[in-house]
């Protein structure tokens, strides 16, 4: 969505590409022919949707995983650590709709050309890696962590002046610690950035007397940290 | 004795007392001579510098230890600053103006001398043109130390808590108000009309004893003797893998570090037909991607790896790269971290003066 949300930037986007399909704008069916780029938003739940992102791999030159469900799995990934059936029965009323099993990020089942981390993905990231496309260079978001942006904004650390459980350590930068500059921790949306330490900071807060529960919950909330890192 | 009774005259020629309510006047001084004029500020209880208008010259707290972010290094080398515009197959470089004249107020010795450090590095050749615009334009005023807290360290390297070289001003805190002396023209010019009284050799008597007592409060420390030769036969040490098991690897220390100076080059395309803009950000070596080439191969796969050269560039190879440890003591890398990671407690064990 915020692709749409781009507005004018969208229309200057589309002098160079012409948009084939678009779930979220129009009904046209997914079309039979090869694609330059896809960009694909949501975690895959269910088998359909597993074949459905395999066509839409095999249909494509690059693929884009955009935002928190498609890189990590997301908010979904919560539910993959209950039993099948589980959380779909606490939260709906006829759970037997639900056809959702356990969710995952594109990579599970296709390889990913280029990621878009985050919820909601960065407008800037977003403008920057499809002009990068068009201009045929490989799309490139810095592998930094969350807590060095914040560092450079001139914040005061939230996890060691106020004790609040902040995932900027291990977290993809790129969103210009928009939480923490803000005064609130890090929730990891993100994902884990490739090369840090999940487990030295569940150390630090265990350190911290943090309870292990509130710690299992925090490192579980956009998918499971120790699973592999988003990038 | 001649001779350094002759210095203790000029000292004492080129030394004033500046009223603590006359410390927003001055600054207000400083502003009219055109310097964007930077200075602590509290904020949430603790101290960060910032630009301080006119009209805000009393929110100026020099009564600090230490600031998260390094402020010498934060300005002339910005966390994200753009250096090229390309449009149009035209490059034009985006330099600072070489007449926006910038002061900063209130920069403590350990940060001083970790500018210096910067200047080696920045004005090697090649030399960095952005960073040098912005030193030439830059005046100092420093303000030795009159207390330190659990994270300080700068007397393990003779870079605090008193400065004796690279100010325009420098300013120490006494009972009356500040001791200014002079260390430069530009910091001549800017007392030179400005009414304040010279010092007297009691002020100077009395700044020692600040500066001694400040020395006192110093519980950290580095021994430095033989420091490289320790260092390196140390890298198969195990315990760099110990400290990867703490070490979240957030890369905080190399942000907060005032002389890690590492930087990545990254090119935003921009919408307007595809003009670029190539800027660069802060990096640091506890980044996977930092050690990364083409192909992903990896020079420093492991955090152990990473940590290690983070340790070792300040405390060894920086001796030489550039002739000096490249660690000024100012103990943010300790304060900042999330897992309670301490460099003077890594260099002690190696040494093996603690277990």
């Amino acid at each position: 969505m915020v692709l749409v949300h781009l507005e004018e930037s969208l229309l200057e986007v589309l002098k160079y590409a012409e948009l084939k399909y678009f779930r979220m704008v129009s009904d046209d069916d997914l079309p039979n022919e090869p694609l330059d780029v896809a960009v694909v938003e949501g975690a895959v739940t269910n088998e359909e949707e597993a074949i459905m992102i395999k066509k839409i791999r095999r249909m494509s030159k690059f693929l884009v995983a955009a935002g928190a469900c498609a890189v990590t799995g997301g908010l979904n990934a919560i539910k993959n650590i209950s039993p099948e059936g589980e959380v779909e029965s606490t939260v709906y009323s006829s759970p037997e709709h639900v056809r959702s099993g356990k969710a995952f990020g594109l990579n599970e089942y296709v390889n990913v050309d280029a990621y878009l981390y985050g919820c909601p993905i960065d407008r800037r990231e977003l403008i920057n890696t499809l002009m990068s496309l068009v201009m045929r260079v490989p799309p490139y978001i810095p592998g930094l962590t969350v807590c060095m942006e914040c560092k450079m904004n001139g914040n005061e650390c939230v996890f060691l002046t106020r004790g609040e459980l902040c995932l900027g350590p291990v977290t993809v930068g790129g969103c210009s610690a928009l939480c923490p500059s803000n005064g609130v921790a890090c929730e990891g949306c993100r994902g884990v950035l490739k090369g840090t330490n999940p487990k030295g900071l569940e150390l630090a807060w265990t350190n911290a007397e943090i309870s292990p529960d509130l710690i299992r919950l925090k490192l579980r909330k956009y998918s499971d940290v120790y699973q592999v890192p988003a990038r | 004795m001649f001779i350094k009774e002759d210095a203790r005259y000029w000292k004492l020629e080129m030394s004033f007392v500046l009223k603590r309510e006359e410390l927003p006047h001055f600054s207000k001084h400083i502003v009219s001579k055109g310097y964007s004029l930077f200075a602590p500020v509290k904020k949430e209880g603790r101290s960060a510098f910032k630009k301080i208008g006119e009209d805000h010259v009393d929110e100026i707290s020099l009564d600090y230890i230490r600031t998260t972010m390094p402020p010498l290094k934060a300005l002339l080398i910005p966390p994200k600053e753009t250096l090229l515009r390309i449009k149009d197959g035209r490059i034009e470089e985006v330099l600072p103006n070489p007449a926006d004249k910038i002061a900063i107020m209130g920069v403590h010795p350990c940060d001083v001398n970790a500018m210096s450090l910067l200047e080696r590095v920045y004005t090697d050749r090649p030399e960095d043109p952005y960073f040098k615009a912005r030193r030439n334009s830059l005046l100092i005023i420093a303000l030795n130390c009159k207390s330190a807290d659990e994270y300080c360290f700068c007397t393990s390297f003779g870079t605090g808590p008193s400065l004796d070289e690279g100010f325009d001003l420098l300013l120490t805190d006494l009972d009356e108000g500040f001791l200014v002396e002079v260390g430069s023209r530009k910091g001549a010019e800017l007392v030179g009309d400005f009414y304040m009284p010279k010092a007297l050799s009691t002020d100077l008597m009395e700044k020692d004893e600040t500066i001694r007592r400040a020395k006192g409060m110093i519980r950290k420390h580095v021994n430095t003797a033989g420091i490289q030769r320790i260092m390196t036969g140390a890298l198969y040490n195990p315990i760099w893998n110990e400290l990867a098991g703490k070490c979240t690897g957030c890369g905080a220390c190399n942000m907060v570090c005032p002389t890690c100076f590492c930087f990545n080059v990254v090119d935003e395309i921009e919408l307007d037909s595809g003009s670029v803009l190539r800027s660069r950000t802060w990096d640091g070596c506890l980044l996977w991607e930092y050690a990364e080439v083409a192909l992903g191969g990896n020079f420093r796969r492991d955090l152990s790896a990473r940590i290690r050269q983070f340790v070792n560039h300040k405390m060894n190879y920086w001796l030489n790269q550039y002739g000096a440890l490249g660690c000024v003591g100012c103990g943010r890398c300790i304060e900042q971290c999330p897992a309670r990671i301490d460099i003077t407690n890594v260099v002690a064990r190696l040494r093996g003066e603690l277990l």
